[in-house]
């Protein structure tokens, strides 16, 4: 697996340095999932996000009859867990491989190191969380205003 | 351990010497590797010739014990025959005292016979009631002789029917006890050729076993000589040595460490590992986390400022982040 070429595609990391991605790639360690794998669980402690690199992902969340729906499917480039790296809590939904899937995963420390080095980077890297969180916030918004 | 600046633990990592060392590293490495795998190989071949010894010989008393049991069965059903066959004399001199006492009922039923006969003939000339009852006694102990002699005969055939049950169930047994010695000679075959294996077995094991050792002492001296290769980093290098990384304190710095990784991993610490990569470590943390080291400046601060200038001042460059609906 080429980490670098990944990075770069992924919305997570759009406009860091070439030396930025090198030095995320090596901080970063791939995982395999095989499909039906959980990758994690709503209501885990998470302190890690993931890129997905080939495959697809489900994320799943418990409804008010403890019933798991599928709220969104994501495939590469995509990324997930960011919430609870940024809030510390715990994780709001659990994410299933669909598909046999490859990722790669990013903890928080290892962030933490990155932020070290290359501060502005680290900057775009949060913006890049904000942007996808904002994404997200309208899209809830369209929706909500559509239920009404 | 003296300090480096992270350019000279890289030009290092770059000479003639170090490569040169390294060479040697990994040939010592490979060599321990080759020999702990030697070592557990045997081992394991002189621990499974062990139980193997072990399970043969379990199998052996086992099966001489089923030896024991099927002698012990013939031995019973000997005993068991020898009973039948004074059963069977007895029955058979029962037969015989009944076949006499039925001989003689047979030559009473005879008399009484020719006795009534005679009655019977005689009644015409005398006609009186004294003839007439002594016809009727004579009826009467003729009619109870033939009942004794089809009793007592039937009693007769009993006891031989008898004689000749027993007879069949003694030779059944006699059968069984042969059959029984058969196989217990046989399975005490077995058990003695199983014996034999546990020997042979065992003997093995102890080869395998001193084999073990040798390898184990051979592992012993790649270990020493790849130690010998760590020690001479140490003096050649001046660095720390661990088992998978070389250690140099960083110029300038009191708490942050170079590490040089001699391994490929991809698993057990928080980055993927390179063989000579080199990466930055805490001084109390050690390699529990490791950071990769940046060879050059980093970006200056008006690189920096360029970038956000672009995004928040000219525009954003990037795609437009959405999520795929669920499906």
């Amino acid at each position: 697996m080429e980490k670098l070429a990944v990075l770069s595609e992924s919305p997570l990391f759009e406009m860091l340095s070439n030396q930025e991605l090198e030095y995320v790639s090596e901080l970063c360690r791939p995982r395999r999932f095989t499909a039906g794998q959980i990758v994690f669980e709503e209501g885990e402690l998470g302190d890690s996000l993931y890129v997905i690199v080939s495959g697809e992902v489900e994320v799943l969340r418990r409804d008010a009859s403890a019933e798991q729906r599928r709220i969104a499917l994501l495939g590469p480039p995509m990324f997930f867990g960011e919430m609870s790296l940024i809030d510390k809590e715990y994780r709001s939904a659990t994410v299933r491989a669909r598909t046999d899937t490859e990722l790669l995963h990013l903890t928080a420390e290892n962030l933490a190191a990155f932020r070290k080095q290359h501060r502005d980077g680290f900057t775009f890297v949060v913006i890049n969380i904000a942007r996808v969180l904002s994404s997200r916030l309208r899209e809830s918004n369209s929706k909500l205003v559509e239920i009404r | 351990m003296k300090t480096k600046r992270l350019n000279e633990v890289v030009s290092l990592i770059a000479q003639p010497e170090f490569q040169s060392w390294w060479a040697e590293f990994q040939k010592r490495r490979a060599e321990l590797q080759e020999a702990q795998k030697r070592y557990e190989d045997s081992l394991a071949e002189a621990s499974l010739a062990e139980f193997k010894a072990e399970l043969l010989q379990k199998n052996a008393i086992d099966t001489l014990y089923r030896a024991g049991e099927c002698e012990d069965t013939a031995a019973t059903l000997l005993f068991e025959g020898t009973e039948l066959e004074n059963r069977s004399y007895r029955a058979v001199s029962d037969f015989e005292e009944q076949r006499f006492y039925v001989s003689e009922l047979w030559y009473r039923l005879g008399a009484c016979e020719k006795a009534f006969e005679e009655h019977r003939e005689a009644k015409p000339q005398f006609n009186g009631k004294k003839a007439e009852s002594e016809l009727k006694a004579a009826e009467r102990a003729h009619r109870a002789a033939r009942e004794d002699y089809d009793r007592e005969t039937e009693r007769r055939n009993q006891l031989w029917d008898e004689v000749e049950r027993i007879w069949a169930k003694s030779a059944e047994v006699n059968l069984l006890v042969a059959e029984h010695r058969v196989r217990a000679k046989s399975i005490r075959k077995e058990a003695e050729a199983l014996f034999s294996l546990a020997e042979e077995q065992k003997r093995r094991s102890v080869d395998l076993r001193a084999a073990a050792e040798a390898a184990s002492a051979r592992c012993e001296g790649a270990r020493s000589a790849l130690r010998a290769a760590l020690n001479r980093a140490h003096d050649e290098f001046a660095c720390a040595t661990g088992a998978d990384f070389l250690y140099f304190r960083q110029k300038g710095s009191s708490k942050r460490i170079f590490c040089v990784s001699l391994i490929e991993d991809h698993d057990k610490y928080n980055v993927e590992l390179t063989p000579l990569a080199v990466y930055v470590v805490d001084r109390q943390r050690g390699v529990a986390f490791l950071e990769p080291s940046v060879v050059g400046e980093p970006p200056s601060v008006q690189e920096g400022d360029r970038r956000f200038e672009d995004y928040f001042l000219r525009g954003r460059k990037g795609s437009v982040i959405s999520i795929r609906p669920a499906v």
